[in-house]
């Protein structure tokens, strides 16, 4: 029997600005090796990005990909993952990856192209024009300078409204490292800073137009499987604090549950809005309309939180826009920047802001520091390096960062300190803090799967919807192999396993493509032991299955954990030899989590921060389960030799322990 | 069988097209937009969307339109149905249906409108806020 091969479009396309030169590559064998997205990225990477480049290096290569699920009916299928040198992480300024949602990279594979690699640099202004098989770079001397929103309206209307288009704003045209790349109205690759590598690169904006048909090798069977998990898709599983619609804002702006992305599966979404038409507070001849997703929510404040100021909605709404224009990270904003800045300012380490009042309640003050962000002005100029670049810069409230950053993340987002928006306790946090230990971001992007999943379904966040501990335990056996994994009084026991196996779900999903929130499926209130369930298929097995029966590749489940395996194991060899990344550097963690929790285990009465001796235990642990040298946190040359990845190990050779 | 046809509730649509990827896939066994026989037209800068789909009119201008007589009413399924032998592809019934609702198939060239999947309307069943919902055509106004 001949085997069927579908999923992967077929092509990746080649772009050097620098010379102005555009070719093809066939993207099967690539795909075939490490999925698509960032599997496929990160050998790029190997190959391509050699020791000592920098993020705005012509050398470095910035990566979109998209993987051989986006634009099929898998359900929240639609995303892309861009890869690059990454000008916001720090200390080291290394390879990372970011997702964007939207319509973009449905599109992208339709017109026939699974990735991009984009190289050199323009000389000129240029955006990428890809109109299914016919590819030129144009010029963008005109747009230059527009903001995200406008460069993409006045690029449908030279080539069409059906066209997709990604960009950068002000921002990334003057390398804040802070910028992002923009598309739609509100989606973002936020984190990296990869807005700023386009704007070194001079590449204005992708656009792509795509008629084409992506073939699936077993078709039939692919759209049974993916029905079957769209309909299973089930809550908690969310931020249920902005579940329902809020009658007024209905009422007066139109306020709908509103996808984010194409091919999104939730009955209801959960963190998406949309709006129209608000009247503009700064601009009151202005009205806006788009999408708030998450954190964008919080420029209008929640008095009484870490996010204590008082735009209110309107005004919040208008901010969002005007920085998503510009291109700023949100969450660096919302989460990092400006809750640090506040402290500064209380703490009277700052006055004013150029002259000007500091004043978090005032759009205008919001206005101005945004503008000034953008444009590298006044004290915006150090701002534009992210909070903790600044600290530096500035001289002012290093001493505070640790309240706001965890490592290279954000405190707060799940690793139980920070800010009080996620709820967690220990011992869910010790995953995390090994997921943080091992990443190159906020780990969180793609690694909610344990300790956002646990907890929404757990009495402490869902109390009468969700699980009871017990019932939580259960289905921890049968993901992870013991209850220990999960039960609340399990402490450090069995804590390595599950951050091995989310480090890999994190790979799959932005390597296929699958959104975050809705991978893996885990708990169910649905099925009489709690394991989340769709068509006589386990909820952990999801995405091998569409990966599969998309693909036609003839594997069996443990070769498809091996596939994610391998795109772990390259880029933490691409970390080593380009950044010396060790254990040493993984370590860097601990003192984040040290600090004491925000929250108190019922069980335990009392608030824990991570013990340092028994976390090197853990840390062994993770390394063993891994095949890694626990000294050096390098994987061992047989590791690699199992992984197939026998050129890199040669290329590491006195890297690795022997 | 009686006349039926797709409705869509704009308000509930959230504007994911899953039910523009199915329709493609189900029909064609690939995934595509420009094969599908329901479109959800996203205005990305607003987040607004439009649906066209076909309301299976009593009257049907694209079969009045048709100058071989293609599209045929089929009593048994209760829809207008193309045939595709002997459509042409002259685009007569794109140009006449008042709800931009008929394609020419980018890859056939043969007139392209839904067939509610000869019975079980796919993309019914996969909607997520289950905005689609096929309704007898008598119960409905036919301009809704």
């Amino acid at each position: 029997m001949t085997e069927r091969f579908g999923g992967w479009a077929g092509k990746n396309l080649r772009v050097d600005l620098s010379r102005g030169q555009i070719w093809t590559e066939p993207s099967l064998e690539l795909g075939r090796s490490y999925m698509g997205g960032r599997g496929v990225a990160a050998r790029i990477a190997w190959e391509e990005i050699p020791p000592g480049t920098r993020p705005f290096d012509p050398a470095n290569r910035l990566i979109i990909a998209a993987g051989p699920l986006t634009g099929t009916s898998a359900p929240n299928s639609s995303r892309t993952t861009i890869c690059t040198l990454s000008p916001q992480a720090y200390p080291y300024e290394w390879f990372t990856y970011s997702s964007i949602g939207g319509f973009w990279g449905p599109v992208l594979r339709y017109a026939g192209y699974d990735t991009i690699i984009i190289q050199g640099s323009s000389p000129e202004p240029v955006y990428l024009w890809i109109n299914d098989e016919r590819v030129e770079l144009r010029s963008a001397r005109h747009l230059w300078g527009e903001g995200i929103s406008a460069t993409q309206r006045e690029i449908m209307r030279e080539l069409g409204q059906d066209v997709r288009v990604m960009a950068i704003g002000p921002a990334g045209e003057r390398l804040c490292r802070i910028s992002t790349i923009g598309t739609g109205a509100g989606s973002a690759a936020g984190q990296g800073g990869f807005g700023a590598v386009m704007g070194a690169k001079r590449l204005k904006a992708i656009a792509v137009r795509g008629t084409g048909e992506i073939p699936l090798a077993h078709a039939e069977a692919f759209y049974d499987c993916t029905l079957a998990i769209a309909k299973a898709a089930e809550a908690p599983a969310g931020c249920p604090r902005r579940q329902s619609l809020d009658p007024e804002l209905v009422a007066r702006y139109g306020q709908r549950f509103s996808a984010c992305s194409q091919q999104c599966a939730y009955p209801r979404c959960y963190i998406c809005r949309a709006y129209d038409r608000v009247p503009g507070v700064l601009h009151p001849e202005k009205t806006y309309s788009g999408q708030l997703v998450c954190v964008s929510n919080l420029l209008g404040g929640e008095p009484g939180s870490f996010y204590d100021w008082r735009t209110g909605f309107r005004a919040g709404f208008e901010l969002g826009r005007i920085s998503d224009d510009y291109g700023i990270n949100h969450w660096e904003l919302c989460i990092g920047l400006i809750p640090w800045l506040r402290r500064c300012h209380q703490e009277g380490l700052l006055r004013d802001l150029d002259g000007a009042p500091f004043d978090l309640d005032s759009p205008e003050c919001w206005a101005r520091l945004l503008h000034n962000i953008a444009y590298r002005q006044g004290i915006g100029d150090a701002l534009a390096e992210g909070g903790v670049r600044a600290a530096r810069i500035l001289g002012m409230g290093e001493e505070l960062i640790p309240d706001f950053y965890t490592a290279w993340g954000f405190a707060g987002h799940w690793d139980g300190r920070g800010d009080r928006a996620n709820l967690i306790v220990f011992p869910y946090w010790l995953v995390t803090a090994l997921q943080w230990a091992v990443s190159t971001r906020d780990p969180m992007s793609s690694g909610h799967g344990y300790a956002q999943n646990i907890m929404m379904w757990s009495p402490m966040r869902s109390p009468g919807e969700g699980l009871d501990w017990e019932e939580l335990a259960d289905v921890g056996e049968k993901v992870y192999g013991t209850r220990q994994a999960v039960h609340p009084l399990s402490g450090y026991e069995a804590k390595a396993y599950p951050a091995v196996f989310h480090g890999h779900r994190s790979v799959i999903k932005d390597s296929l493509t699958l959104d975050d929130q809705a991978y893996p499926r885990i708990y169910s209130k649905r099925t009489p032991d709690h394991l989340a369930r769709a068509g006589g298929m386990p909820g952990p097995s999801f995405e091998y299955h569409m990966f599969r029966l998309a693909t036609g590749l003839d594997l069996s489940e443990l070769d498809f954990e091996q596939l994610a395996e391998r795109v772990f194991n390259l880029e933490r060899c691409l970390q080593i030899r380009n950044w010396g990344r060790s254990r040493a550097v993984d370590e860097q963690v601990i003192p984040c989590f040290e600090r004491v929790e925000n929250w108190v285990n019922p069980f335990l009465g009392e608030g824990k921060g991570l013990d340092r001796d028994r976390f090197a235990s853990l840390l062994d642990e993770y390394y063993a389960l891994r095949g890694w040298d626990p000294a050096t946190g390098r994987p061992t040359r047989r590791k690699l030799l199992e992984l197939r990845l026998a050129d890199v190990a040669a290329a590491l050779e006195s890297e690795l322990p022997s | 069988m009686r006349p039926r046809r797709l409705r869509l509730d704009d308000g509930t649509c959230i504007g994911c097209m899953s039910c523009v990827v199915v329709c493609a896939e189900r029909h064609n066994l690939r995934s595509s937009l420009s094969r599908s026989r329901i479109r959800v037209e996203v205005d990305t800068l607003s987040a607004r969307h439009m649906s066209r789909y076909c309301r299976q009119c009593v009257h049907a201008p694209c079969a009045t339109a048709c100058p071989v007589q293609a599209i045929e009413f089929d009593e048994q399924l209760g829809v207008w149905m193309v045939d595709a032998g002997r459509c042409t592809g002259c685009g007569a019934c794109v140009e006449a249906c008042p709800f931009g609702a008929v394609w020419l198939d980018p890859v056939d060239g043969v007139a392209l409108k839904c067939d509610l999947c000869l019975g079980r309307a796919w993309c019914v069943e996969v909607c997520p806020p289950r905005a689609l919902s096929v309704v007898g055509r008598d119960e409905e106004a036919e301009n809704d």
